[in-house]
């Protein structure tokens, strides 16, 4: 990808990816739904988990799965609102690159 | 390498780890080859990268933790940090080196200032809630004056209609008066020819004041040649820019509330 994507931008996608499934999601699976969106190494997204972990923005909890334990990820209250935060920041943002783009478009 | 011997190197190189972070990390590591599937190990390990690479990844999170925080406004890189935000993608470690000390800050990357942020958050905020409120207002204040509106904007369009009829009005009043200037004159200069020979004094009277009569109607003629020809089209033109003026208005501000 030409645009690089900045830590916050890559909380944010990781808070949707985690956010849309109610029961949680995994590390794997959250690896791969990322690598559908942005360009992203396999060990970028342990960081990035480990990081909203600590900052409460995710919980974690394990179920056993084929004999052993699958490490979960949930989004939690403040998780939730920090995604919304971003959502709305975001919005702000990409309208307006739309919006010069588009006019570079109409007049160029 | 298989998945035994990656995780035993990725171990060794986070041993100045705290046991938790280490477990932590080398949990997750374990799973992530587990949810693969065996027959996707070497392909993993392959995407992964070397696990000093891996490590070196762990460790920059961690660190960063440090720096980072959660404001109002979503995750900020330590405010007093000097340097370029994170790169992530395939050749992250590449990019992030060339920009590492040395090398010039990313295009269009500006460092953070604390107070000068704050503030625009501040005003943004500010600005943000006055348009929301404004336009309610403004949605409000359109339902419960509709009828003064549409009362006003009838009133106006009357008004005008009124003017161009009063207008109208006075000058056919002009044109009858001037018709019968001219309809008086001709009757007495003709008249008075005609009484010449009965009544030469009279007859005389006659034609004088039917000169006279004439006379004033070439002089109305000319004044009314100058109000329709000058004070008309300058009065049209008037109403013209009044309406182009209104509708000038309306459109801008309706584009303003669009924007808004």
């Amino acid at each position: 990808m030409v645009f690089n994507t900045g830590a916050a931008l890559l909380d944010a996608i990781v808070l949707a990816v985690v956010s849309g499934s109610e029961e949680g999601t995994y590390g794997y699976r959250i690896t791969r739904e990322v690598q559908q969106l942005i360009d992203v190494s396999e060990s970028t997204l342990y960081p990035v988990l480990r990081r909203l972990q600590k900052d409460e923005c995710l919980e974690i909890y394990d179920k056993a799965i084929d004999g052993r334990n699958r490490r979960y990820y949930k989004i939690t209250v403040k998780g939730d609102a920090q995604l919304k935060l971003y959502k709305t920041e975001w919005l702000r943002y990409s309208k307006k690159i739309t919006a010069i783009f588009g006019g570079e478009f109409i007049y160029g | 390498m298989d998945k035994r011997e990656y995780l035993n190197r990725l171990r060794r190189q986070l041993a100045d780890l705290t046991d938790e972070e280490r477990g932590e990390a080398l949990e997750y590591y374990e799973e992530y080859f587990a949810d693969a599937g065996e027959e996707n190990e070497e392909d993993v390990i392959r995407s992964l990268g070397e696990p000093e690479q891996v490590a070196e990844q762990i460790k920059a999170g961690l660190h960063k933790e440090e720096e980072g925080m959660f404001t109002e406004n979503g995750y900020r890189e330590k405010l007093e940090n000097d340097n370029p935000p994170e790169v992530y993608g395939r050749n992250a470690e590449k990019r992030t080196r060339e920009r590492s000390g040395r090398g010039p800050l990313p295009w269009g990357y500006e460092k953070p200032k604390k107070e000068k942020y704050r503030q625009e958050k501040q005003q943004d905020k500010k600005r943000e809630k006055m348009s929301g409120e404004m336009i309610a207002l403004l949605v409000v204040l359109g339902i419960f004056a509709s009828p003064v509106i549409l009362g006003l904007g009838a009133g106006l369009i009357g008004l005008v209609l009124g003017i161009l009829g009063a207008a109208i009005g006075v000058a056919a009043a002009l044109f009858a008066v001037v018709l019968a200037l001219f309809a008086a004159g001709i009757g007495l200069f003709i008249g008075g020819i005609a009484m010449l020979f009965v009544r030469p004094f009279s007859g005389m009277i006659c034609i004088a004041v039917g000169c006279f009569l004439l006379a004033v109607f070439l002089l109305c003629l000319v004044l009314l040649v100058a109000i329709f020809g000058r004070f008309f089209p300058w009065l049209i033109g008037e109403v013209e820019k009044l309406g182009k003026y209104l509708s000038g208005k309306w459109s801008e501000r309706k584009g303003k509330g669009e924007a808004a």
